[in-house]
């Protein structure tokens, strides 16, 4: 058997045990190990293996993950997704469709120190979507806002999404995240067009503007003091270049438990709740790493990336073309796969890829970082797309009065949007790029 | 899926117990990975005094917090599956599959755990340390051991209960 063959077949092996609902990191583990087997043998898989693992979990970077999940945690639980919404849906509640947009940017905002969409989206809309519905919201727009407003949290930093693309392709973090900062915010844009298209479309959708008087707006504004400061001390240090990504996720959890412990909005049994889901969401992402690692080590040793990198580069195609074949591709594998299995799994081999073709003259960081933040833009729609969007399920799980295909029909008019965002970054990489240039 | 926080705590049995003091442990390491990196960066801004040799605990530490925390993920069985393909199959076909995960699963970690101790000795007898602080590094990998065995005997006592056909282990 040639090597090329070995590395199809591992492939192979790979999607058939995921789809017998062997775990992902496991079924990504055993063809790997059994390749690495099969191309170098017996001794040299258990010397690699002696070291990997523990070369893995102990990279410095990564452990921004653990830390950035237990400050999400930490915040989920100490209530500060309701002042949050309150505020927001306080300075939008004067417009038709405003407290569906008010769930969008309190999403954003979540999403900006939290470092889980998940989490985003079930603590925003735990808040949100009873509020929305007891107002005379619909169901099909107000799961659909808050499901989209939700998928924010994979491009927003601190998404644990962007910090392992960053690490896996050895790009700067902090660059990492300001990348994703536009790209965001037209997201956010995007939305809040959405939904006021859809309110003056089909004004059944949502009631009559409720508008706020200045002074509810100043005492809602007094309540988000907390995520304002985490934000500002944490990201503002980072950017600054005061410190490190992983020294601004330990201030984070320092300071965001310092600040729900003053406010008394934590006691044991929520601080214990925080640990569990860090300790559950952890664990699950690094044995994905695992696995990943184990697979992407023997493809490596199979040449399969390189070989492929060949091919696509002596192709006749426009380079954008192809990038463009390649969000296709990762849209279609989203549909089955959950985002971060996906990165972990396709970046190692497709990044070469990347890097070796020419894409508008962009230098090669330039290049990374164009491609993490086209890659997350492309999970973000996942997270919405059917068959099978993660964040419909979590909308679903939280709405059960409303069913799933009134949610899919409502994410259309946002997907639509997302479309056009990604259509823009394709063409203009200084969308993603221009915040890094003028910062760094 | 499994991200979500979870929702009601588990059944209190011993295992539970077990797979909590060890999440308990990683969070202790983890805090203080928080605590001591703030130290830091607050003594390296302001008295021009930043710990030596911090990003190492960093690292060593980080090791310890995942092995710590891989277990809680089993027992809560959250590690991700692709159900996309199968949920037109019976429940009995389904629990069929589940167990062959569960099997594989403890055999990959079973795998890792033998190789991690058989890591942790050869670096203690290679005498090999870190750079700044001096510390042996057979700790870390000494450190990761309990973590990854309780994730086999999660693995085992799953597959047995499994195969049994009584009730599964998970909340």
């Amino acid at each position: 058997m040639s090597t090329m063959t070995i590395g199809l077949l591992m492939f192979g092996a790979m999607l058939t045990l995921m789809a017998v609902r062997v775990p992902i990191a496991i079924a990504m583990f055993v063809p790997g190990a059994v390749g690495y087997l099969l191309l170098s043998g017996w001794m040299p898989l258990l010397s690699h293996l002696k070291g990997a693992v523990y070369g893995r979990v102990s990279v410095y970077d990564l452990s921004v993950i653990p830390l950035f999940m237990l400050m999400g945690g930490l915040a989920v639980q100490g209530g500060l997704a309701k002042a949050l919404f309150d505020f927001a849906n306080a300075l939008l509640g004067r417009f038709r469709g405003g407290m569906a947009m008010a769930g969008v940017l309190a999403c954003a905002a979540f999403g900006s120190i939290s470092g889980s969409t998940v989490a985003t989206t079930a603590t925003i809309a735990q808040v949100a979507y009873p509020q929305m519905r007891r107002i005379g919201y619909s169901g099909r727009l107000a799961t659909a806002a808050l499901a989209t407003g939700g998928t924010m949290g994979v491009l927003l930093p601190p998404s644990v999404t962007l910090v392992v693309y960053a690490i896996l392709t050895e790009q700067n973090i902090t660059k990492m995240f300001l990348a994703a900062y536009v790209p965001a915010l037209l997201a956010a844009v995007g939305y809040l067009f959405a939904i006021a298209f859809i309110v003056r479309l089909h004004p059944e959708h949502a009631p009559a503007a409720q508008p706020a008087s200045a002074a509810q707006v100043l005492r809602a504004a007094l309540q988000v003091w907390p995520i304002m400061a985490i934000f500002g001390v944490v990201f503002g240090g980072i950017y600054g270049g005061l410190f490190t990504a992983t020294e601004g996720a330990a201030i984070g959890v320092v300071l965001t438990f310092a600040i729900t412990l003053v406010r008394r909005e934590i006691n044991w049994g929520k601080f214990v709740n925080a640990v569990r889901s860090t300790a559950q969401t952890s664990g699950m992402i690094f044995l994905i790493f695992i696995g990943a690692d184990m697979i992407n080590a023997a493809l490596a040793l199979s040449q399969l990336p390189s070989q492929l990198a060949d091919i696509v580069g002596h192709l006749q195609i426009s380079p954008v073309l192809i990038m463009a074949g390649v969000m296709v591709f990762y849209i279609i594998l989203g549909c089955v796969m959950d985002e971060m299995s996906m990165i972990l799994l396709t970046v190692p081999t497709l990044f070469p890829v990347i890097m070796g073709l020419d894409f508008y003259g962009l230098g090669p960081a330039d290049k990374a970082l164009w491609f993490g933040v086209l890659i997350l833009t492309v999970c973000a729609i996942g997270m919405i797309f059917p068959p099978v969007g993660l964040n419909v399920y979590i909308m679903n799980g939280l709405a059960r009065d409303v069913p799933m295909v009134e949610t899919y029909k409502g994410v259309v008019p946002f997907l639509i949007t997302d479309g056009i965002r990604l259509a823009l970054l394709l063409m203009f990489p200084a969308l993603a790029l221009w915040l890094v240039h003028s910062l760094t | 899926m499994s991200e979500l926080t979870p929702s009601a705590s588990p059944p209190h049995d011993w295992l539970a117990t077990l797979c909590d003091i060890s999440a308990a442990i990683g969070a202790v390491v983890l805090l203080s990975i928080a605590v001591m990196t703030t130290t830091s960066v607050v003594g390296r801004a302001f008295f021009m005094h930043p710990i030596l040799g911090d990003v190492e605990l960093v690292q060593l530490g980080g090791a310890v917090v995942v092995a710590s925390f891989l277990p809680y993920t089993q027992y809560r069985r959250a590690n991700i599956i692709v159900d996309f393909f199968t949920t037109g199959a019976s429940e009995r076909t389904q629990g069929r599959m589940d167990a062959i995960g569960v099997a594989l699963y403890t055999l990959v970690l079973a795998l890792v755990l033998w190789r991690v101790a058989v890591g942790a000795v050869d670096i203690h007898a290679a005498k090999e340390r870190s750079m700044l602080m001096d510390l042996p590094l057979w700790l870390p990998y000494t450190l990761m051991l309990p973590g990854l065995a309780l994730c086999v005997l999660i693995g085992v006592l799953q597959l047995v209960r499994m195969l049994s056909g009584k009730a599964e282990v998970r909340a």
